[in-house]
């Protein structure tokens, strides 16, 4: 058993993001979710209500991946599986302009009240009409470095990210992982 | 490069917020009754309207087109780059297209135009620049109110309560205030760090803020850190074997 307790990632953005197939690419366990047939028409038959639950364990310290449920009437869990956590993920689809008012509304109902370091990732890059992510960082008001581009299918691209997310989270505070030891506790 | 989209998911005064520093031509597709049009864009100034193929030179024609554009939810959007000195624009017009767009109907009408972009009631916001732009009388009434308030960060439901306005009045004002650039949403990650590092955000630090920098820990380790070794384990990952 480790002797750290665990961290937690949170993934979070709009349907159809890619949120469920990023925490597939990371995880070394199956991933626990909690998809639904739609009830709505979303343009896919299923989606997650709850969450999507992942692990990833690196040096021996385990890490916890949440995905967030994409739509409006979950978003009282963004907060809740936000706090204590070591960083946020928001994705957006590239080749969906009509997703980024919800994502840009999900990034700054969380990181203008939580703490929490954070990265956009644009996914579906590899599509040929897709907005790139320094035109979504203007959009979203963020600085270039804080929004890159993801292939959420590929592991290594979503293990870059997580790279990038890590990066920003030690530019925030090299100590920030000691300091949450102990905040959240899952499964115990 | 493509900067595309539809008018009902990016209201005009926010594809013209996110352009006002570029230089290129945006058309437009369907939008109410015009087939097609030109806007021919120069740091944040329109200098030439194409309407349906045909080049419109009347300024004040072509400020009463925006504020129609403006109220139109439904038409597409698309954005090509040129640069400045190609000599592929044209220079019919001198219009500051933010200031047109400022200037409005009423509320009813401007909250069921932006209802969809609007901000979360609990998103704060703070002073996002320190210089003066030109703001029609009502906004600037409201920024007067609301300026010092949003030096220390507030969210619509808290700056409606301590201004006594409806909350709508404030979630419009907050909105075309941030798409002017003049207030931007709070990082609490940012907020923190800068006080951590001595750059306190405005005259006095907000005491929230001040707590939560408190929690953090000071202490110095000379094993690494738990964040190194995670990105140390993933680096591994990342080599080919």
């Amino acid at each position: 058993m480790s002797q750290f307790q665990p961290l937690k990632i949170v993934i979070s953005g709009p349907v159809g993001a890619g949120k469920t197939t990023f925490v597939q690419s990371l995880s070394e366990i199956p991933v626990v979710n909690t998809d639904e047939v739609s009830t709505e028409d979303i343009g896919k038959a299923t989606t997650t209500v709850a969450l999507d639950f992942g692990l990833l364990t690196l040096d021996g310290i385990p890490i916890h991946l949440f995905g967030t449920p994409g739509q409006d009437r979950f978003d009282f869990m963004w907060e809740v599986l936000c706090e204590g956590a070591l960083g946020l993920l928001v994705l957006v689809a590239g080749d969906k302009p009509q997703d980024f008012p919800h994502a840009r509304r999900i990034l700054e109902f969380i990181t203008s009240r939580i703490p929490v370091p954070f990265l956009v990732g644009v996914t579906r890059q590899d599509l040929p009409r897709v907005w790139e992510p320094e035109d979504v960082a203007e959009y979203f008001d963020l600085s270039p470095d804080l929004v890159i581009g993801i292939n959420a299918t590929s592991t290594t691209s979503s293990l870059l990210s997580t790279v990038r997310l890590l990066e920003l989270v030690q530019a925030y505070d090299p100590m920030y992982a000691e300091s949450l030891q102990g905040k959240y506790t899952f499964g115990e | 490069m493509a900067i595309f989209g539809n008018l009902t998911e990016f209201p005009l005064i926010e594809v013209m917020g996110m352009l006002e520093r570029r230089c290129g031509v945006l058309r437009f597709n369907q939008v109410g009754r015009f087939q097609s049009l030109e806007f021919q864009l120069n740091n944040g100034r329109l200098q030439g309207l194409v309407v349906n193929g045909k080049v419109l030179r009347d300024g004040l024609a072509a400020k009463d087109l925006l504020v129609e554009v403006a109220n139109q939810r439904q038409g597409t959007f698309e954005f090509q780059r040129v640069p400045a000195d190609s000599g592929l624009l044209l220079n019919d017009l001198a219009i500051e297209v933010t200031e047109v767009l400022l200037r409005r109907a009423t509320l009813d009408d401007e909250w069921n135009n932006y209802k969809d972009n609007l901000p979360d009631l609990e998103t704060r916001f703070v002073l996002a620049t320190q210089e003066l732009i030109w703001l029609d009388d009502d906004l600037q009434r409201f920024w007067n109110q609301a300026e010092p308030f949003l030096e220390y960060g507030i969210n619509t439901k808290e700056l409606a309560q301590r201004l006594n306005l409806e909350f709508r009045l404030v979630q419009v004002n907050l909105y075309k205030l941030r798409a002017t650039g003049v207030i931007r949403p709070a990082r609490r990650v940012q907020e923190v760090a800068d006080i951590r590092a001595g750059n306190f955000p405005s005259r006095v630090v907000a005491p929230v803020l001040q707590a939560v920098a408190i929690e953090a820990p000071k202490q110095v380790q000379s094993k690494p850190s738990l964040v190194s070794r995670l990105l140390g384990a993933l680096r591994l990952i990342g080599k080919p074997s």
